[in-house]
């Protein structure tokens, strides 16, 4: 056999790493495809931006430490919104500042287990648990507005685990290859939108947050109403016994969903009532919202959650709300809106 | 369905393995057997070929990456396909004439040829000394035999730097070997 014909055959038995590698490469969207893509990154970017926010403070992270954290481009990026909100008529509301996120660093997690993870913020070292392998990670700048990835590249990463944290929860990569915008000495946290839970008490353990979680009976719950011709009632109530809730809000048994492109219209699909639950764990602003035709949305933390939990658990839970809790003492719908729907 | 399941399935000798593996990775092999062999005949029959060979290697083998098993398999075979071709009619603008520039047959070399085990470890280590986009660059030519103009579409790069930056990793791994004391 000729030497270069041994070179072509050595070349065919070369590590599965390396052909993982080139084959995440050119796989970009298609421009057929816009509308559809438009939905996801739009989900795959409130992840992102919600881990970049509170992803420190659900781990117990106060201080971040230094990084270039030169991660976006977009011309009107913000913080963001903190509660993510459905309307009747789909369209996401928002409360507080939020900015139109363009353009910004997707990294995705070579490995079938750990493909879904959504990549979140740097974490401190302190915190990082032991070795779980060796991954490749393909990361890219995505384009939100044109659907489009550039900068394509592979490289090998370290995977940890998280201190009192799941690894089927949030696991951590510290890089090993540089690229312009990952550094090789920082450790990535990467949540799992898709976790596995029986119940949302082991949901929030596996988080390492159970013993954080609390329902504040200080906060408003809310009301919203499909009312006619699709208009949004809003009412709001103070709970009058929080333990009892949260005791009820944690027995829920549910399945984790993803947030595909069609998860507004499957989750809005049937629902006539959504109720607002704010949730506190440590110091991250969290919220958990509750739909009659089965699903619960959890704002929490670094991420968003989505779970079917059943329509007959959602309605047992929305009557232990009602039960303990009374009007705002300034009325029954103390905060109207009405949107009509296009 | 994960790629697991779809293991599972070949070692209970479930014919649905070979549905499934098609539904999820019948692209990507046709994609690697086109890109080698550019023609659409050639490349469905290496296909079907390739879910014989993953029916006829699984059990006993497990693969840890189905994905990267696959592909080794369509690639393996649309190179032998391609050889066999070439052999009808020496030539060609294919990456082989490529290694075939860098790794010239040397006659007074009488040292027994090292085997092939040590040979793919000793590239293995050398792809790893590569910055990534090196390597990438090579192991689309090299073992994906994507064309040229592919590469430049993928890395946003001109025809003479993927041409230069082969010829350069070519010369490297050559040096490697010879590092090495691999005998080809």
């Amino acid at each position: 056999m000729k030497r270069s014909d041994r070179i072509a055959e050595a070349m065919g038995e070369i590590d599965d790493r390396f052909i993982n590698e080139v084959q995440s490469l050119g796989q970009l969207p298609k421009r057929a495809g816009r509308l559809r893509w438009a939905a996801a990154a739009a989900c795959i970017c409130l992840c992102f931006l919600l881990s970049v926010i509170f992803v420190p403070k659900l781990l117990g992270d106060e201080e971040i430490p230094d990084i270039d954290t030169d991660h976006y481009k977009g011309e009107n990026m913000s913080e963001g919104n903190r509660e993510f909100d459905l309307n009747f008529d789909g369209s996401a509301v928002s409360s507080g500042s939020e900015g139109v996120l363009v353009e910004a660093v997707v990294s995705v997690i070579q490995d079938d287990e750990y493909h879904s993870y959504v990549s979140g913020v740097v974490i401190e070292s302190d915190r990082v648990g032991e070795k779980i392998g060796d991954v490749w990670v393909r990361t890219c700048w995505r384009n939100f507005s044109l659907g489009e990835d550039r900068d394509v590249t592979s490289v090998r990463g370290e995977m940890y685990k998280i201190r009192g944290v799941d690894e089927k929860a949030i696991v951590c990569v510290k890089y090993l290859d540089e690229v312009e915008w990952l550094t090789t000495t920082h450790y990535y946290s990467y949540t799992n939108p898709l976790i596995s839970a029986t119940s949302l008490s082991e949901f929030f353990s596996s988080l390492g947050t159970a013993e954080y979680l609390n329902v504040s009976d200080t906060a408003s719950v809310r009301f919203k109403e499909r009312g006619e011709k699709d208009t949004t009632l809003v009412s709001s109530a103070l709970l009058t016994d929080s333990a009892a809730v949260e005791d009820a809000f944690l027995c829920l048994k549910g399945e984790a969903r993803s947030m595909g492109e069609d998860f507004k219209s499957e989750i809005l699909d049937g629902c006539d009532l959504q109720v607002y639950l704010p949730l506190s764990v440590t110091c991250a602003k969290s919220s958990a919202v509750l739909f009659d035709n089965g699903y619960l949305l959890i704002s929490l933390g670094g991420s968003s959650y989505l779970f079917d939990v059943g329509e007959e658990s959602a309605e047992g839970l929305i009557g232990v709300i009602k039960d303990h809790s009374v009007e705002n003492s300034s009325g029954v719908a103390v905060e109207t809106t009405a949107t009509v729907a296009e | 369905m994960d790629d697991k399941r779809i293991i599972d399935l070949y070692l209970e000798r479930n014919e649905e393995a070979i549905r499934r593996t098609k539904e999820k990775y019948g692209g990507a092999i046709r994609s690697v057997s086109y890109g080698i062999l550019k023609n659409s005949q050639d490349a469905e029959e290496c296909e079907n070929d390739t879910y014989l060979g993953a029916w006829n290697s699984i059990p006993p083998e497990r693969p840890k990456y189905l994905s990267a098993y696959l592909l080794k398999i369509a690639r393996n075979l649309s190179v032998a396909r391609l050889r066999g071709k070439l052999a009808e009619k020496r030539g060609g603008d294919s990456f082989i004439s490529e290694l075939e520039d860098t790794f010239a047959d040397n006659s007074e070399d009488i040292r027994e040829r090292t085997g092939n085990e040590e040979l793919v470890r000793a590239i293995d280590s050398f792809l790893d000394t590569l910055k990534p986009t090196e390597r990438q660059v090579f192991v689309c030519r090299y073992w994906r035999c994507d064309g040229i103009e592919k590469i430049c579409g993928l890395f946003g790069f001109s025809e003479s730097k993927v041409k230069t930056m082969l010829m350069r990793t070519r010369n490297k791994l050559r040096e490697h070997l010879e590092k090495e004391g691999i005998v080809i």
